[in-house]
């Protein structure tokens, strides 16, 4: 596949090479240009998020966007509406995606496994388990305590712990089982296990609070003030950063772990720091977005295919942007035209993601 | 000359939940600029002990001493400067290419970001150089052949720049073109890049053909030395158990009690000596031996119209000489003479 498109890039660079020159310099040599692709990519990520704001229920014109920066005194209804609920959902999916297209990629390197990610391990799943305990356990005593800022905190922590005790498990897993097919069952079979007991808890709960998680359940990046966003953003920024602090040792885990240890990495160390930067993002969205499906085991693969390459310096960057860029485009596809209605985001990223991830699996399978 | 690499009465082995092993005291040291190889049976624990080398397994007791240090002194980035190790690994689930899989070696020299330098890239290309690799560069870990992907593995070993290298089997599943090729290869860079390469390997032959250094490792004993010397202290042999033999002239493996009838070989003096040993050869396969006593079967072997020819007399039948044109079907009528006597 890769090959395949490989293929057309070239063929299609190579015409763009032929016809068209700008300014005496090939448009075609700057495509397979890294920077080059870069800035394209980030240009898009701009106009998308610019798409994403202005699109929805109520019309809002490029002139009405540009118009809160200007006047700041009279806030019109529509930017009421862009400043209280556009703009916290598009910097929600920017987020969301970077986490998403981040923590995917630490995973695959992580389990070694180019079809793994924190949905298909479970890992989600985990923290969908730890949000449940606190949004329908506790928030059946104290009804209002997951809506308050401690209650964010909560129920980060709560994902986190369970994105990690998951992650402990399928990590001993995989010290057992070498194959990766082997490891992708198993992993679902945890995140199934933990549904089943999301299933029993909830019919433990009351109506309301049972309505709310199964909202939450199906993905959504529209109920997130800034000051959800706030308090996510600490948690994601020390994911990030932990992962580009271990660009050079997750360089070396390509390889596997014998050859990672033989070139003086402490594997040990690499790999908690690892562990630790995946918990907090797969750990973060799924407290605040739901569990969303199919973007942070595509994003890596995108990224990898468009720079090709697999050297985490750049594919860290590239995945967060690229994980943005799906994140926003799937929010805007998700808002029906003329009408109020918004899908849930998350079977839109999953509509996105399936046909590639079947690809790359036929793929495998053909050789 | 210092010792490259010096163990003292280590052992080695591990404890894990399935089984335990414990194998030592070794001691033995190897010279910078010197072809190493260890061999013996599987399960001996070759590939622990050279685990142990690397510092990827922690010795049971006793000292790994490089450069005069023990590994246990030199932190972990630093001992990768000192030893690149090439293992059995086979299976790279992403699609890496050559270029970066070599580049890889640099690790140990690079900042926290992992950017080569030009420095650097011109190592990887050396490395690529000498193991005649350059046309592969940009093809990935899974589109090329074994042999290539092994020649890979060993570029970034010497991308890694380190005086030692230890490889776990590099010459496994290899065609013998590409066995040898490797082998010559790495006895190169031993030699004239005054390198310490030890290798473990199953292939006999190879090992006594290439090795500087013979590391005989059994279940109770270790021996050292040229191969020659095991070969002249009839060392080799311990390696199968006594249930064959080694012949140090030829190089061949026999068997005990094997050679059950006897045959004296009359060669004519135009008949050149290799054809006199093929033909020995041959015989011995079949359980012949050839004398140089009388013996009930003789083989006249001489040479017209430019063809070699084998006449086969044997005492039981005076009248019965058959003629045979190659060696093929004279082991065919030596065959159905055995089931005669």
């Amino acid at each position: 596949m890769r090959r395949t498109c490989l293929k057309y890039l070239h063929l299609f660079t190579g015409f763009i090479h032929k016809n068209i020159r700008l300014m005496g310099i090939s448009i075609g040599k700057m495509l397979r240009q890294r920077s080059f692709l870069f800035l394209l990519f980030f240009l898009l990520l701009v106009i998308l998020f610019l798409i994403d704001v202005i699109v929805g229920e109520a019309e809002i014109s490029p002139g009405q966007l540009f118009g809160i920066f200007t006047h700041t005194s009279e806030h019109s209804a529509a930017q009421l509406i862009l400043i209280n609920f556009r703009l916290p959902k598009a910097f929600a999916a920017v987020m969301a995606g970077i986490a998403l297209g981040v923590s995917g990629l630490l995973t695959q390197t992580y389990f070694r496994n180019p079809l793994a990610g924190p949905d298909v391990l479970g890992i989600s799943a985990g923290s969908s388990l730890g949000v449940a305990i606190v949004l329908l356990a506790v928030g059946q005593f104290f009804p209002n305590f997951v809506f308050s800022t401690v209650g964010s905190w909560t129920v980060i922590v709560a994902a986190c712990i369970g994105a990690g005790i998951t992650m402990l498990i399928i990590t001993l897993i995989a010290g057992w089982v070498r194959d990766h097919v082997t490891l992708l069952v198993l992993g679902l079979m945890v995140g199934a296990a933990f549904s089943a007991v999301i299933t029993v808890v909830q019919y433990l709960s009351n109506e309301s609070l049972l309505k709310s998680f199964v909202v939450w359940g199906f993905g959504s990046i529209r109920h997130l003030s800034f000051s959800h966003l706030a308090v996510m953003l600490p948690f994601i920024l020390i994911g990030i950063i932990l992962a580009f602090f271990s660009v050079k040792s997750l360089n070396a885990l390509l390889i596997g772990e014998r050859y990672a240890q033989t070139l003086g990495i402490h594997v040990g160390r690499a790999r908690l720091v690892v562990f630790i930067s995946i918990i907090l993002l797969a750990g973060t969205v799924t407290a605040f977005c739901g569990p969303i499906a199919f973007v942070a085991i595509t994003v890596p693969h995108i990224s990898r295919m468009i720079f090709r390459t697999n050297d985490h310096f750049v594919l860290i960057p590239t995945s967060l942007m690229i994980g943005a860029i799906m994140m926003l485009l799937s929010d805007v596809f998700s808002q029906v035209p003329g009408s109020d209605i918004a899908l849930p985001i998350n079977a839109i990223t999953s509509l996105m993601g399936i046909p590639l991830i079947i690809a790359l699996l036929l793929r495998r399978k053909m050789g | 000359m210092s010792c490259a690499l010096e163990v003292h009465n280590l052992y080695i082995g591990y404890d894990r939940h399935d089984r335990t092993f414990r194998s030592g005291p070794f001691f033995f040291s190897l010279r910078q600029g010197e072809l190493a190889m260890l061999i013996g049976p599987n399960g001996v624990g070759k590939s622990t002990l050279l685990r142990t080398l690397a510092k990827i397994t922690r010795p049971l007791s006793g000292d790994v001493v490089i450069n005069g240090t023990s590994i246990e002194d030199i932190p972990r980035s630093e001992m990768a400067r000192y030893l690149a190790f090439v293992s059995t690994e086979t299976s790279f689930p992403f699609y890496l290419s050559i270029y970066d899989l070599i580049s890889l070696g640099r690790i140990p020299y690079l900042n926290w970001m992992g950017r080569l330098s030009a420095a650097d890239r011109r190592i990887v290309d050396q490395a690529i150089d000498q193991m005649q690799i350059g046309h592969l560069k940009n093809k990935s870990l899974q589109e090329v052949s074994d042999g290539e992907r092994q020649k890979a593995l060993i570029a970034r070993a010497l991308a890694q720049d380190t005086p030692l290298i230890l490889l776990d089997e590099p010459t496994a599943f290899l065609d013998v073109v590409n066995k040898y090729n490797i082998i010559h290869l790495l006895n190169d860079i031993a030699h004239q890049q005054k390198k310490t390469v030890l290798l473990t390997t199953h292939d006999l032959n190879i090992a006594i053909a290439e090795a500087d250094k013979l590391l005989v490792m059994l279940n109770d004993q270790f021996l050292m030395g040229a191969p020659e010397d095991l070969q002249m202290k009839n060392q080799i042999n311990l390696l199968f158990k006594h249930q064959f033999l080694f012949d140090p002239v030829s190089g061949m493996i026999k068997r005990h009690g094997h050679l059950q009838h006897k045959a004296i070989i009359l060669p004519q003096a135009s008949v050149p000596r290799t054809v006199v040993r093929l033909t020995q050869k041959a015989l011995e396969r079949i359980g012949f031996e050839a004398t140089d006593a009388d013996a009930s079967i003789k083989i006249v072997l001489y040479k017209s119209d430019q063809e070699y020819c084998w006449e086969v007399e044997a005492d039981a039948k005076p009248a019965d000489v058959a003629r045979c044109a190659d060696i093929y079907s004279l082991c065919r009528i030596l065959n159905d003479l055995k089931s005669l006597h």
